[in-house]
């Protein structure tokens, strides 16, 4: 017993001749078809190679187009010459020039010997499970192709667009049931024989003819006509991306390929010298396949396939430059208003009890005070403030990419910067604290004795606070908002709550308060400024539960 | 109504820079042509260059090496014995003039006439001497086996960016050797980027460049995207060094809707210790960009140039490297 191998050849002969011999030398035999595209000086080359060997015969070149019935064609033209010409073949098996055995023969010949009435096709129901990746499924059946898709893209898809508008629905010859998958199959003898000398099989051409890639159907469907025992599973992997490209592979999934589980890979880039080599090799071992590493190749490909279809969430970068309004940053990350105002050295604390740099003068205006903080940033961020301004958003998503890994938490005035502030209010990703009035402390620490310019400066700050936690409860950000009595009051518990939110927790037992920044007289303060008019939020007017003096 | 206005006015400028290229044709003088220079589906490097003896032999190795078929090489009055180096290749095209690089629009026009000459749907690459091309399996798959890639998936053009890359402590580089050994470190994740409407291109800045030189004026800092590898036709100009192509689509080498383009990187070895030296030269020749103002700074600054290396700067091991750091992407090639 033999097996049959039909070739489809379109280009690159050099590495189709290189497969025949192969083939042919492990006893299989081949039947080839080249396109009739393929230049006449290069074929006759393949030819006077490949057609002096024994168990070789070349059926006569039909033009073949990509998704039109000359594949077909040309398949069933091999298949004829096969099964006609050679008495003792258990299987049929459909291969294309860019194939390659990822394991060894003498493996698969044996694996077949003991299966000779199964039939080995990917063979999916059509309207079930999504098979195919990015195009018509159905309507490839149901409506009528007689435009190339190659030369007439426009016409073709216009056509499709019509026929739609029309309702049009062509029905299947009776007794068949749309089946669809990869054209690598492999059949048995017996069941070829009777797809080839079905009683139908003119009125079937006519009728796969104006389908849509009919080497997926045609045999797909067909064999469950004709078949006894399906197996629905190609003994060649390929795989396509979602452009419905191939896959390629390349001389650095050599130590992958034969781990693969399958017979044959599908495609092979034409310089993958190494790899024909090796799958080639006259003498070629293998080890037994292995799960895992199979595991891995296919992991690879899908992180690949990610990459271009998702990216990686908050990277802009040369390939990736997503629109601002689908925003998305790294990770989360934490912003504080007003802690700075409050708490003496928050930094050093957080350090300590959580262990989380918090980066406090990120946003200073200070050079000094900015350039002491970038000392302690990832990825020689941030030089210079004029750097950093120049593009802030930049700035910021660069921050937090570089520092995905860690907990990024910085203090941040939005009135000093309320474009980022609109930016971050925007994002999902952004967890806000934010003390209400905190901005109050500076001018008590101020001392100003000016009241008309103080209550022109509070009433600005006000204004500008407002807008910006309208913006908060407008957008996507995680906003807590704390009033300044709540924190002088129970200091304890604001730290809590944003401890808790930090990815890196930790227990809340026995941890001290860090200092207060000085804020003698604040009651005092609030109580000027509310009796001049203005409507302030600190929460002091219900719970002015320190121990401050009343004048 | 609009988008038809801009659309001319776009050709338009297309044709004005093709008008000016082929004014600029009578610059150049053939010296020699090698075999391959017709050869159909060759994979061909094009390149302005000036006293570049030291940088050369390695160029040619690195580039031959990833399956370039044929160098096409402008040389702009070289005095080290650059010229009778590339003479003597067999793989080289060289071209000879000793006009203005300024008034070239700093070899652009020269590149584009060669380009329109001889990479006619080609897989063009055009590069600096001191621009080491890397994309994703670099190391395992010659260029042939990525631009086979690009054109199964219909891309005509391919970006990457300009990685300055910079020594630990100043370490002097042999004549041929690879400047990589040398220059070893580089900013992994200071760069920012700016859509810009009129060409679609991005417009990268950051690195040490902007960090060391233009710490008070950013934006003046040097364009880091670079789009060197384009397969070409007779139709299109390079208007801006590698930054920018017409027609305007060919800039797009990025996904808008959160997906990454395959996009490699361009390894700039500009700062060899000569560097003071050459930028010393530069500014005296004046033939560069905005009044040579990255010479200026340069000079202005020594002890930046010196000690471009800070302890945030990351070493450079390999592409998967860059990968993970987010400064290319393999973009599904797998």
């Amino acid at each position: 017993m033999s097996v049959g191998m039909a070739l489809l050849v379109h280009h690159e002969l050099d590495r189709a001749a290189q497969l025949v011999v192969h083939l042919q030398s492990a006893g299989c035999k081949v039947a080839i078809h080249v396109d009739e595209k393929v230049k006449e000086s290069e074929y006759s080359a393949f030819y006077q190679k490949v057609a002096p060997l024994e168990g070789v015969d070349f059926t006569p070149r039909i033009h073949c187009e990509w998704g039109r019935f000359s594949l077909v064609e040309a398949q069933l033209a091999t298949a004829e010459l096969l099964v006609k010409s050679h008495a003792d073949i258990s299987h049929v098996i459909q291969l294309s020039g860019s194939c390659l055995p990822n394991r060894p023969l003498p493996e698969l010949l044996d694996f077949l010997k003991s299966r000779n009435d199964t039939d080995f096709i990917e063979s999916v129901l059509v309207g079930g499970v999504n098979w195919i990746k990015g195009g018509l499924e159905a309507e490839r059946f149901s409506l009528y192709f007689p435009f190339s898709f190659i030369k007439h893209r426009r016409l073709f898809d216009a056509h499709v667009w019509f026929q739609r508008k029309l309702g049009i629905k062509r029905k299947l010859p009776e007794g068949l049931t749309p089946h669809i998958g990869s054209q690598w199959w492999a059949l048995t003898k017996r069941t070829l024989v009777a797809i080839l000398n079905d009683p139908d099989r003119e009125k079937y051409a006519t009728f796969f003819k104006h389908c849509w890639i009919p080497d997926e159907s045609y045999f797909q469907t067909l064999v469950r006509k004709h078949g006894k025992r399906i197996k629905s599973r190609s003994l060649t992997y390929s795989r396509f991306d979602f452009h419905g490209k191939p896959m390629l592979f390349y001389d650095d999934h050599a130590r992958f390929v034969e781990h693969l589980d399958s017979f044959f890979i599908r495609k092979t880039w034409q310089g993958a010298n190494e790899l024909y080599d090796k799958l080639l090799g006259e003498t070629r071992q293998a080890k037994p396949r292995d799960p895992v590493i199979a595991a891995a190749f296919h992991a690879s490909f899908e992180k690949a396939e990610s990459r271009w279809l998702k990216g990686r969430d908050g990277l802009f970068m040369q390939g990736r430059a997503p629109r601002l309004t689908d925003l998305n940053t790294a990770t989360t990350y934490t912003v504080l208003t007003g802690f700075d105002r409050v708490f003496n050295n928050l930094a050093p604390w957080m350090q300590k009890h959580t262990g989380v740099v918090l980066h406090e003068n990120l946003w200073s205006k200070n050079k000094k005070q900015f350039e002491e903080a970038t000392r302690k940033l990832k990825g020689n961020i941030g030089s210079s403030r004029r750097i950093r301004d120049y593009n802030a958003e930049g700035f910021l998503l660069n921050f937090i990419w570089n520092h995905s890994d860690d907990e990024p938490i910085f203090n941040f005035d939005p009135e000093v910067s309320p474009s980022l502030a609109k930016f971050i209010s925007l994002d999902p990703n952004a967890r806000v604290f934010h003390i209400r009035s905190a901005w109050l402390l500076d001018l008590l620490r101020e001392k100003s004795n000016d009241k008309a310019d103080l209550i022109a400066r509070v009433q600005a700050h006000m204004l500008k606070e407002q807008a910006h936690l309208e913006a908060l409860e407008a957008g996507k950000a995680n906003v807590q908002i704390f009033s300044l009595a709540e924190v002088f009051n129970q200091p304890g518990a604001v730290l809590e709550d944003l401890i808790l939110a930090l990815r890196a927790r930790r227990s809340s037992e026995n941890r001290e308060i860090p200092a207060f920044l000085p804020y003698d007289g604040i009651e005092d303060y609030f109580e000027r400024l509310k009796d001049a008019g203005l409507n302030l939020h600190t929460d002091f007017e219900t719970s002015l539960l320190f121990t401050g003096q009343n004048t | 109504m609009r988008k038809l206005l801009q659309h001319y006015r776009l050709r338009l400028l297309r044709k004005r820079w093709q008008v000016r290229t082929i004014v600029r044709k009578k610059d150049l003088t053939n010296l020699t042509l090698g075999e391959a220079a017709r050869k159909p589906g060759g994979i061909f490097l094009f390149s302005t260059m000036r006293n570049e003896i030291a940088r050369l032999p390695y160029f040619l190795e690195y580039y031959r090496s990833l399956g370039v078929d044929q160098f096409f090489i402008v040389d702009n009055g070289s005095t080290d014995g650059t010229t009778e180096l590339l003479k003597a290749q067999p793989d080289v095209s060289l071209w000879h003039t000793k006009a203005s690089y300024r008034r070239s629009k700093f070899g652009v026009l020269w590149i584009n006439n060669l380009l329109n000459a001889y990479g006619h749907k080609h897989w063009c690459l055009v590069v600096d001497v001191d621009e080491l091309f890397i994309y994703p399996h670099h190391k395992t798959r010659p260029l042939r086996a990525l631009t086979d890639w690009l054109d199964l998936g219909l891309i005509s053009s391919f970006s990457a960016m300009l990685i300055d890359m910079y020594a630990k402590a100043p370490t002097p580089c042999a004549e041929g050797q690879n400047p990589l050994e040398v220059l070893t470190h580089f900013d992994s994740g200071n760069y920012t980027q700016r859509r810009n409407i009129r060409f679609t291109e991005l417009w990268i800045q950051g690195g040490p460049r902007q960090r060391l030189f233009f710490p008070n004026a950013p934006a003046k800092a040097p364009a880091l995207n670079k789009t060197p590898l384009v397969f070409w036709r007779k139709h299109y100009v390079y208007i801006s060094s590698t930054h920018l192509l017409l027609p305007r689509s060919l800039n797009q080498t990025y996904e808008r809707e959160g997906g990454e383009k395959i996009c490699g990187a361009l390894l700039h070895t500009k700062f060899l210790p000569d560097i003071a030296d050459r930028a010393r030269e530069e500014l005296k020749r004046g033939e560069h960009y905005a009044n040579s103002a990255e010479y200026l700074a340069y000079s202005d600054n020594p002890e930046a140039l010196a000690q471009m290396w800070s302890a945030q700067s990351t070493e450079y091991v390999d592409w998967q490297q860059l990968e993970r750091l987010g400064l290319i992407s393999t973009g599904g090639w797998a």
